[in-house]
């Protein structure tokens, strides 16, 4: 007889087993999300007027993104402080 | 007695690491795509912003390659695996990484189908110049014209051609592959050899009619349009369910084809470039190719572009097989249109290219292909910015989970730093090439998540629907 139930009855749980294990959290990174928004539509804002210090501090502020990534190192999370 | 399978949803397991090589290697020929427009905005810097390009992508590769061997019976390519990192944090970020990547790669069927209708106008059919314009602002509106005829032609072929399956999909791939990039290998090797490289062509070494952070803008367009070419072997791993031997094909199958690019992307613009010159590729960059061909093989130039073609043939086709796919396991883990997890008996997901075919042969009304790959490329920049970021997240929060391929943990470290990298590229290089695409990129994009919240609603609403497609027998699949 034919299994008729699909995976995807429950959508978010296929029947497939997670090989990542359990769910586990490194960061919160909704704040990390907010400033990749912020910085994009400033480097936006330096495309569209031709801002010399938009795309400046843009720059700067996409190089202190990846800042908050180093300084996670030796810590058991957080981007930054989150 | 015959078993029928459990799941009716199935692809299955056919190819090597070889085959999967073979599909991508459609991916040098994107660089008849846009070669000459980048020539023409960014001038003999162009060179160097094509080799930039492909080393990022190789960079890349190395993230990507792990993410792939973590979920060994995922279809459908980076972001699918990207997503599973991504929804532990915000489960919209998951469709949207998925659908930017579907949206990057489908368009290359509208562009290369466009692309296909003008080169066979311009050598074989110069007379074919009628067209119907509907315009809905001066600059975009909808356009049929002969392009358009032969291109759809050739989209409705293709899909007729990949029904019977992935193993035959491959062996077709072989012989439009060895049929079109060996005449565009030499189209590249044998000015060398005959001293029609002039390094003058180069000269001056700087980007046109620009100056302060234009150029660095215009860098950054370049390098924005250039990146959906160049990083685009990463589609050697969209097919990851479909390996026998998915653990050591992964790896393989992307180094690979990454090493392929490396040659057509580092060498192909430079030739082309120091052979024929930035005034003569500005006259039609749409078909940058022909006069390189004309010069290097003279009369025999008409030939080289009838390879041309093929090779455009084989781009396409590669696109329709790995976004297909990519729709496939999106609609199976839930992210978007259920019906696209329906495979025929041959295990092809048959609604998904059948939506992937449909939606180009809407995109290509559009006209004109720069703007809808410029379109596209913005989901393209959203994918690799997030799916980069999921690689560096994989890492901290499944540090024991099985590996078969380990990138060097420098290689997912400098995957954050070009995370950075293309959403520079995304937010400074996508808008050089006009506002209203890169507006249509986004909203298209966004789509994605207003999908994924109707799928979820449907989901709820009616559990049971999700039972799709027809019975497959088990013996089937094992062929």
């Amino acid at each position: 007889m034919t299994e008729e139930r699909s995976p995807l009855a429950n959508p978010a749980e296929s029947a497939e087993i997670d090989p990542l294990g359990p769910d586990v959290r490194w960061a919160n990174l909704a704040p990390m999300i907010a400033y990749l928004v912020a910085v994009g539509g400033l480097l936006t804002l330096a495309t569209w007027k031709n801002l010399a210090w938009a795309y400046i501090l843009g720059l700067l502020l996409t190089v202190l993104w990846i800042i908050g990534f180093v300084v996670d190192k030796n810590r058991p999370e957080r981007w930054f402080r989150w | 007695m015959v078993q029928v399978a459990a799941k009716q949803s199935q692809l299955v397991r056919a190819i090597r690491w070889t085959d999967a090589f073979w599909i991508a290697s459609g991916v040098p020929a994107l660089l008849v795509f846009s070669v000459g427009y980048i020539a023409v905005l960014d001038g003999p810097v162009s060179v160097v912003i094509w080799l930039a390009a492909v080393l990022i992508g190789l960079a890349m590769a190395f993230v990507y390659a792990e993410m792939a061997g973590m979920f060994p019976e995922k279809s459908g390519g980076p972001p699918v695996f990207g997503a599973q990192a991504w929804k532990r944090y915000a489960r919209p970020i998951a469709p949207l990484n998925i659908w930017g990547y579907w949206f990057a790669w489908s368009p290359v069927l509208a562009i290369g189908g466009l692309l296909m209708g003008s080169y066979i106008q311009a050598e074989w059919a110069p007379g074919q110049t009628w067209s119907a314009n509907w315009t809905l602002t001066s600059n975009f509106g909808i356009h049929l014209n002969f392009a358009f005829v032969v291109g759809a032609a050739i989209l409705i072929g293709l899909y007729w051609l990949n029904h019977f399956g992935i193993k035959e999909s491959a062996w077709t791939q072989l012989v439009l592959a060895v049929t079109s990039l060996v005449p565009l290998g030499l189209m590249i090797v044998v000015p060398i050899f005959e001293g029609k490289v002039h390094l003058s062509n180069l000269s001056p070494f700087t980007v046109p009619n620009a100056h302060g952070w234009h150029v660095f803008a215009l860098i950054c367009a370049g390098l924005f349009v250039a990146a959906w070419s160049a990083y685009a072997f990463e589609t050697a791993i969209v097919y990851t369910a479909e390996f026998r031997r998915p653990q050591r094909d992964t790896p393989r199958a992307i180094f690979a084809s990454g090493g392929l690019c490396l040659f057509f992307y580092g060498l192909g613009p430079f030739i082309l470039y120091a052979v024929v010159g930035g005034k003569t590729i500005q006259q039609d960059p749409k078909v940058a190719l022909v006069p390189l061909a004309h010069d290097v093989f003279g009369t025999a130039g008409g030939l080289l572009i009838g390879l041309l073609l093929v090779a455009l043939l084989l781009s396409i086709n590669t696109a329709i097989l790995g976004s297909s796919r990519t729709l496939y396991q999106a609609s199976k883990d839930a992210w978007t249109f259920r019906f696209m997890q329906w495979t025929s008996p041959r295990g092809v997901p048959l609604k998904a290219m059948g939506f992937d075919v449909g939606f180009n042969l809407l995109l290509m009304m559009l006209g004109n292909p720069i703007y809808i790959l410029a379109a596209s490329t913005v989901g393209y920049m959203i994918f690799n910015t997030l799916n980069l970021i999921a690689g560096y997240l994989l890492r901290k929060d499944a540090p024991a989970a099985q590996r078969p391929y380990r990138a060097p943990v420098t290689m997912i470290r400098l995957g954050v730093v070009l995370a950075a990298v293309n959403l520079v590229l995304l937010f400074v290089g996508a808008p050089s090439w006009g506002w209203k695409y890169v507006g249509l990129g986004w909203l298209i994009v966004l789509a994605g998540i207003v999908i994924y919240y109707y799928r979820s609603w449907s989901d709820r609403r009616a559990p049971d629907r999700a039972v799709v497609g027809v019975p497959t027998l088990s013996q089937g699949q094992e062929q």
